[in-house]
């Protein structure tokens, strides 16, 4: 096993990286900006290392300064967490190029999935079933308009590099085409460096279902169920849960069948998800592969007792997964709520200094929490706005959210607003007790709130 | 009070990471306040100015004549610290080198690239806070010029 491995992220998920290391004997470095200077990861580690100021581009992201800091500490592998670097292939390849394993794809199979229209193709010619869009060629006004005839409305415009919910534009008709595309591609240069777009159907009432998977060296791929993530507002995921109550166990197999293929077919080397939207009919569509670790992996761990974090450490050293398909047995049901700092009406985020906190936990069975928010922590607008994953488990999906709900009403997070009421709010409709959840559910209910207090 | 107590003084408060040290010997006493946290997140030069001043007599008072100014440049990034254009050959500098700016003071290697690292100020370098080889992270002191 590796001897020490650099954490290039901050946050709860360099923490949640930092323990699986643990676990593992590894001896770890953190990387931390100059406001991260004493935050949990950077003192939960072994060593730290300062690489830069506040702003990502410096720190986080500065590739250069990430590799020297490997360099200086004889760390063998890097992992990159979510987010900033994970699916950077200049940067996978960067660490293959410095001696050092990247715990996550080959260059190669993150410069093709990073390509979302073409994954889309690649995937299509695999068996996946796909939304009409990508296959068009949108270069000029005359073939949008034709690709728009073809595909019908509502469509999307979405970024090739895109991630996030930057760069994408729902279009109700022709006439709002050209602006849409116009917008989404200074979006999609500003935030991606690329202003490639595509056409795809757009879905009004879909659900979000994702598939985990891990695939090791030699070609072994399991599957680890899905996660539903319809609970989101804006394109931001803000509720997750595993299993989906809207698949079929028939369906489940069939498209986990597919996606183990798929993997293996494009050289995939450890965890990743395939997400699909899945239409009123229960019909699914791949939209596309997030090639790292996601924040809601939690869930999963949760339902199936798998540590993925580990299980991609493992996989990044060269050894075989650990576990056969037969040993996965998910067991009951997990759901996580991501406890923002934002104002839980609108949304806006919310900075601060964290004046008091204290997480649930401690009050029974069933509640884990991902945080590496303390007393002092800062939210600045530099970083992302996430406090603390709240994530619980139960026998089924009721006595999950009946935990999920005392330990929200046990948290106290003081110095700045957070997401709490907001979840809690859902965890009372009844369309989500019901399981009666698509992706607009955040945006009803807020039309619905509003309807009520005029 | 000597220059060189001075500065080995900012050199302590730099290695621990301290606010303030205060010392007194028969001498008088000195106090060194460091003021890195602020500036640096303001100061994009990444340089940075320590005002120190000398105390004399137990009774706090300027004394101004006893006061020096030093500019602290520090690592720009990440990297192992090379004192020298070559093995075996003289450091860029040392201390009791005047400087003018766009002087080199050392390498700092990262990713295989060598970064010049040059003063930014006019002066006399009083301090070298490393040594030929030894790791920096950003932020790091490298050395102390006299500027005053």
């Amino acid at each position: 096993m590796f001897k020490k491995v650099l954490i290039a992220n901050r946050g709860e998920i360099a923490v949640r990286i930092l323990s699986a290391c643990k676990e593992l004997g590894i001896k770890t470095v953190a990387i931390f900006s100059l406001p991260d200077r004493g935050a949990l990861h950077a003192r939960y580690a072994d060593e730290a290392v300062c690489i830069g100021p506040a702003e990502p581009s410096a720190s986080y992201l500065n590739i250069p300064a990430i590799i020297s800091a490997a360099n200086i500490t004889r760390a063998e592998a890097i992992h990159p967490g979510y987010g900033f670097l994970s699916e950077n292939a200049e940067f996978s390849a960067e660490c293959s190029k410095n001696g050092f394993a990247f715990v996550g794809p080959t260059s190669e199979s993150l410069r093709l999935l990073g390509d979302k229209k073409l994954a889309c193709i690649t995937m299509a010619k695999m068996g996946l079933p796909v939304l009409p869009g990508a296959e068009f060629s949108v270069d000029t006004k005359q073939q949008r308009v034709a690709a728009a005839e073809r595909i019908g409305f509502p469509l999307m415009v979405k970024s090739c590099h895109g991630g996030g919910g930057r760069g994408l534009r729902v279009v109700k008709d022709m006439s709002g085409l050209e602006k849409a595309w116009s917008m989404s591609s200074i979006e999609a240069t500003a935030g991606f460096g690329s202003d490639r777009l595509y056409l795809e159907k757009y879905l009004v009432t879909a659900r979000h279902i994702e598939f985990q998977f891990l695939a090791d060296e030699s070609g072994n791929v399991l599957h680890l169920g899905e996660r539903e993530c319809s609970i989101q507002y804006r394109h931001q995921k803000l509720i997750e849960e595993s299993p989906s109550v809207a698949i079929s166990q028939e369906d489940r197999e069939t498209l986990s069948w597919r996606i183990n293929s798929a993997a293996k077919d494009i050289g995939y080397r450890g965890a990743g998800t395939f997400e699909f939207v899945c239409d009123g009919d229960n019909r699914f569509y791949f939209l596309e592969v997030n090639p790292r670790l996601q924040v809601e992996h939690p869930v999963t761990e949760m339902v199936t007792g798998i540590d993925i974090v580990k299980e991609q450490i493992r996989i990044a050293f060269g050894d075989s997964l650990s576990w056969k398909q037969q040993d996965i047995e998910p067991r009951g049901h997990s759901i996580e709520c991501r406890v923002n700092a934002e104002n839980p009406a609108t949304f806006m985020p919310s900075t601060g200094v964290i004046s008091m906190i204290r997480l649930p936990g401690g009050e029974g069975p069933g509640v884990r929490v991902d945080s590496a928010c303390e007393v002092g922590t800062e939210i600045t607008p530099y970083y992302d706005s996430l406090v603390a994953k709240i994530i619980t488990h139960g026998r089924n999906r009721s006595e999950a959210i009946a935990r999920m709900r005392r330990a929200l009403e046990t948290a106290v997070i003081k110095g700045v607003d957070t997401t709490i009421p907001f979840h809690l709010e859902v965890l009372d409709q009844p369309d989500f007790l019901g399981g009666d959840i698509y992706t607009d559910f955040v945006h009803r209910m807020i039309e619905q709130r509003a309807r009520r207090s005029r | 009070m000597a220059i060189d107590d001075v500065v080995r003084l900012i050199q302590l408060l730099k290695e621990h990471g301290l606010e303030e040290i205060e010392t007194e010997s028969s001498s008088g006493r000195i106090r060194v306040k460091n003021r890195s946290t602020s500036v640096i997140e303001e100061d994009t030069s990444l340089g940075e100015r320590t005002g120190v001043r000398g105390e004399s007599g137990p009774n706090s008072g300027e004394v101004s004549s006893n006061d020096i100014e030093t500019w602290i440049v520090k690592a720009p990034i990440v990297g192992t610290v090379f004192s020298a254009p070559e093995p075996g050959r003289k450091p860029f500098v040392e201390v009791g080198s005047e400087v003018v700016k766009g002087d080199i003071l050392c390498l700092i290697e990262a990713m295989k690239l060598m970064n010049e690292i040059d003063a930014e100020k006019e002066g006399k370098i009083v301090s070298v806070f490393v040594e030929n080889g030894q790791s920096v992270q950003y932020g790091d002191p490298l050395f102390a010029i006299d500027v005053s």
